[in-house]
């Protein structure tokens, strides 16, 4: 194989008010044509700051950026070389797809690249069809892609890199906001291109994805404080449990399962597939006969904090406008914590959106009721402290230059005293500690913290019931597991959450309730017991269970309960616990 | 979403003749039209234009009105402007076709002022007020027909195919998606702006200006970074690195050519009626 990178980086500095931040240093790998390597690591790893040096655009189009070193492309150094010109050999997927959005219409933008090589109007629209279709964006071709939801936005953008097919193509972050069976595709649409064209794939991921791409890549490669920790198969570094808790990271489900069975060395498996195997070695054809059914899971008894009956939402638009809700019914208990989940596009933006009184029903007869109120009627100020929203995308609410600020910002308008302000804001700031970067101007703030700040202002106006669209998007897995676990506390303490998230591992384990969309209907509500269980029913909605979920389901006929949610009760399971 | 749920003043592809027709004709066919109307005082030369003009905009491109409220809004605050100006247009100079003793005949006398002199309410003020409302609506059905029904990159296709410099296009280009971008950060602004307790009240100036600030910081936020990641998604999708090609060929076809040429000839037609046989003066 020739070697499509040689990656030298000694030092990556970036310039802040604050001084030099340095974001990677003595960095040093090769990639070969034709692998297909994930870059891991928490948030502000340096993964990020790597990826963008490959293509110059850090330091050539990012501000304030200093490289020391070389990155050589196909064996040519890139330095001093124009970044639209370096695109053509690799495509970098910038994080936030809005970004990458440059025309009006989904064809057009994905034809955008391709267009700029020059290639016949044949050739671009052949590449579009391809396109279009590997990242299920069928009937979408004429829709603004701005006007899409954020996991479509992402399809897009990284269609609109794969459209005019680079020898590398470089994403960070491609499947964080994507549906668990976009997620597949997504990677697997990329593993074609990498074994039928040979095309070389960089990725990056915080660690929340990992068990998604350990069945696809060839090399894992570790960072942790801008250094690189190490780089080998997926194998020699995910089932290294010293070394991903050095690099902040978990372990895949299955190979936390088989380590705590007590496997070791090359029967760990870091796949589904070779957990299959490993379970059935390890059972030898016994039935687990004394497997323990669970308890249903608790089901809160009281009043109803939403009750929604026939909601039915039409965005105008195109010939006949855009259903994105067609009859929905469903209702959520005081003090639950419920998951709303789906595929992209499937109407839980548009949902959440109705429940805070931004958007109304198109239809008459709907029923909208928040902490018995009739939203339909009320506008959101008027709702606020029963019930409030946090965006998917932080910066769509920051409104401040300081995190205080940012914080005191609702509660100034709520009517309160200034002491009671004064006070709520100090309570804000404390939720995920951000007193010490109270004074800190939010934009110089990583996605993480951005993230608590925006969850933080709308949990110090204490709504009775909040919403949180995707909480743990661009987070990595410490800051996930902190901001699930404040939810946690919220709804003990009375007050009720629904998350739409697209992280089944979390909606597993945190949530009471969990109500699955599809096309803008109901397909699913119940517990997460009841809900994962139904694993063909989901697939209707491009939604897969918990990977610990899935392996319970290939193990049914050893007498493995099908509903497991967590590691340990498969521990339990396998041991007959 | 919410406050500005509806696509406004952008692109919006449906399948209606307008949409379909080629961006050149259409240009010319609308900005002719719009063009005479300007030039013309008398309501009865103006009318038939706007409503062809509405023709167009309603049952073919279909437009909805949801879309075109910001151009109503816009119509009716330039007709108040002008309605000052209207007290103020009483010589009986101004008229050539009708009889000028009807036109200055005084409906309402307004009073005699220091400086600006004096202000009444005539027939031929009215008649003058209600043409440039007539005008001004036209001129705005154009533009909401153009933005409505013309994907820009049609456009940039075409101006692409005529060599025009590929810098210059994308200026162009990013000026069109600006401002509809700019509406939805601003929809989702104030959106999460209400979710805060913030009262987006247009009942009182005061607080509406109050609005307008709060709502400008974090726009021009966004707009800034906006504008930087616009030119770092270009760059890293090769825009400028050659030769470009476009998704669809935009090539006049004979039927277009036609529609050109009597929309100049009638352009012309109205313009000649105009300086010697007095068409559309007053």
């Amino acid at each position: 194989m020739t070697e499509a990178l040689s990656v030298n980086i000694d030092s990556l500095v970036y310039r802040r008010r604050r001084g030099d931040v340095t974001a990677a240093k003595n960095i040093h790998f090769t990639v070969q044509q034709g692998e297909y390597v994930l870059i891991t690591g928490p948030v502000g790893s340096g993964k990020s700051s790597v990826l963008y040096s490959l293509d110059g655009t850090i330091p050539q189009l990012i501000p304030n950026s200093a490289l020391e070193g070389d990155v050589k492309v196909m064996g040519k150094s890139i330095n001093g070389v124009d970044v639209a010109e370096i695109s053509r050999t690799i495509g970098l997927v910038l994080e936030d797809p809005d970004t990458q959005l440059t025309q009006l219409t989904v064809e057009d933008d994905l034809a955008f690249g391709p267009s700029n090589m020059g290639l016949p109007p044949e050739a671009l629209r052949e590449r579009v069809e391809y396109v279009i279709k590997s990242t299920r964006l069928q009937g979408l071709e004429k829709r603004n892609p701005r006007s899409l939801s954020g996991g479509q936005k992402q399809a897009v953008a990284i269609g609109g890199v794969l459209s005019f097919m680079p020898s590398i193509v470089a994403l960070d972050e491609p499947i964080s906001m994507l549906d668990p069976i976009g997620k597949i595709n997504t990677l697997a649409v990329l593993k074609e291109l990498n074994k039928q064209h040979g095309t070389t794939i960089i990725v990056t991921d915080s660690g929340m994805e990992i068990e998604s791409f350990a069945d696809y890549v060839d090399r894992v490669m570790i960072m942790n404080q801008g250094e690189l920790l190490k780089i080998g198969s997926p194998r020699e570094i995910l089932t290294d449990t010293d070394l991903m808790k050095k690099g902040g990271l978990r372990l895949p489900q299955v190979t936390d399962l088989a380590i705590k069975l007590g496997a070791s060395g090359m029967s760990v498996p870091t796949t589904l597939s070779e957990a299959e195997k490993f379970a059935t070695d390890w059972l030898a054809g016994r039935k687990l006969t004394s497997s323990k059914q669970f308890e249903p899971q608790m089901s809160r008894d009281g009043t109803h904090a939403v009750v929604v009956k026939n909601l039915q939402h039409t965005y105008p638009g195109l010939e006949k406008g855009i259903e994105a809700l067609r009859g929905v019914s469903f209702s959520i208990k005081k003090g639950e914590l419920v998951a709303l989940i789906g595929q992209n596009g499937s109407g839980k933006s548009t949902l959440s959106l109705h429940l805070v009184g931004i958007l109304k029903p198109t239809n008459r007869d709907a029923l909208v009721e928040i902490d018995g109120l009739d939203t339909r009627k009320l506008g959101p100020r008027q709702l606020i402290e029963h019930v409030n929203y946090v965006y998917q995308n932080p910066d769509d609410q920051i409104f401040c230059e300081k995190v205080q600020e940012e914080i005191a910002f609702g509660l100034e308008h709520l009517g309160l005293s200034k002491e009671e302000v004064e006070r709520r804001t100090a309570e804000g700031l404390k939720i995920f500690g951000l007193e010490p970067l109270k004074d800190e101007y939010i934009t110089h703030l990583d996605r993480g913290r951005r993230t608590y700040t925006a969850i933080s202002s709308i949990m110090a106006m204490q709504p009775n019931i909040l919403i949180i669209d995707e909480p743990t998007t661009g987070l990595d897995e410490p800051d996930s597991l902190a901001v699930m676990r404040k939810l946690r506390e919220l709804t003990e303490a009375g007050r009720t959450v629904i998350i739409i998230t697209h992280n089944m591992n979390l909606a597993a384990v945190y949530a009471d309730h969990i109500i699955v969309m599809h096309a803008g209907k109901v397909l699913l509500d119940g517990t997460p017991r009841e809900v994962f269980s139904q694993s063909d029913v989901l697939s209707q909605s491009y939604i897969a269970p918990p990977q610990i979920t899935q392996l319970a389901q290939k193990l049914a006929s050893y007498g493995v309960p099908s509903d497991i949610l967590t590691v340990d009760e498969m521990v339990n399971a396998m041991r007959g616990v | 979403m919410g406050i500005l749920d509806h696509p406004m003043l952008e692109y919006v592809y449906k399948d209606t003749l307008m949409h379909k027709m080629h961006p050149v004709p259409k240009i010319i066919l609308l900005a002719s039209l719009t063009l005479l109307a300007q030039f013309y005082f008398d309501p009865w030369f103006i009318l038939p234009i706007l409503i062809f003009m509405i023709i167009l905009a309603k049952p073919i491109a279909r437009i909805p009105n949801s879309w075109l409220l910001p151009m109503y809004l816009i119509g009716l605050m330039s007709i108040l402007e002008r309605g000052y100006n209207a007290a103020f247009i009483y010589g009986a100079g101004y008229y050539r076709v009708y009889p000028a003793s009807w036109m200055v005949t005084t409906l309402l006398y307004i009073g005699n002022f220091p400086v600006i002199g004096v202000a009444k309410i005539t027939i031929g003020g009215l008649v003058w007020l209600l043409s440039m409302a007539l005008r001004y609506f036209t001129a705005l059905f154009a533009v909401s027909i153009v933005l409505y029904t013309t994907d820009p990159s049609d456009l940039m296709h075409y101006l692409a195919s005529k060599n025009v410099s590929k810098n210059a296009l994308f200026i162009v280009f990013a000026g069109f998606n600006f401002f509809p971008i700019l509406l939805r950060y601003a929809a989702t602004i104030m959106d999460a702006q209400q979710l805060r307790g913030v009262e987006l009240s247009i009942k009182s100036p005061i607080k509406t200006i109050n609005n307008l600030a709060r709502i400008f910081h974090p726009l021009i936020m966004r707009v800034t970074m906006l504008a930087d990641t616009l030119t770092l998604s270009a760059s890293i999708r090769g825009f400028g690195s050659g030769k470009s090609s476009y998704l669809r060929e935009m090539k006049l076809a004979i039927l277009d050519k036609i529609i050109i040429a009597i929309n100049i000839a009638v352009f012309i037609a109205g313009f000649l009626g105009l300086l010697f046989f007095n068409w559309g003066a007053l």
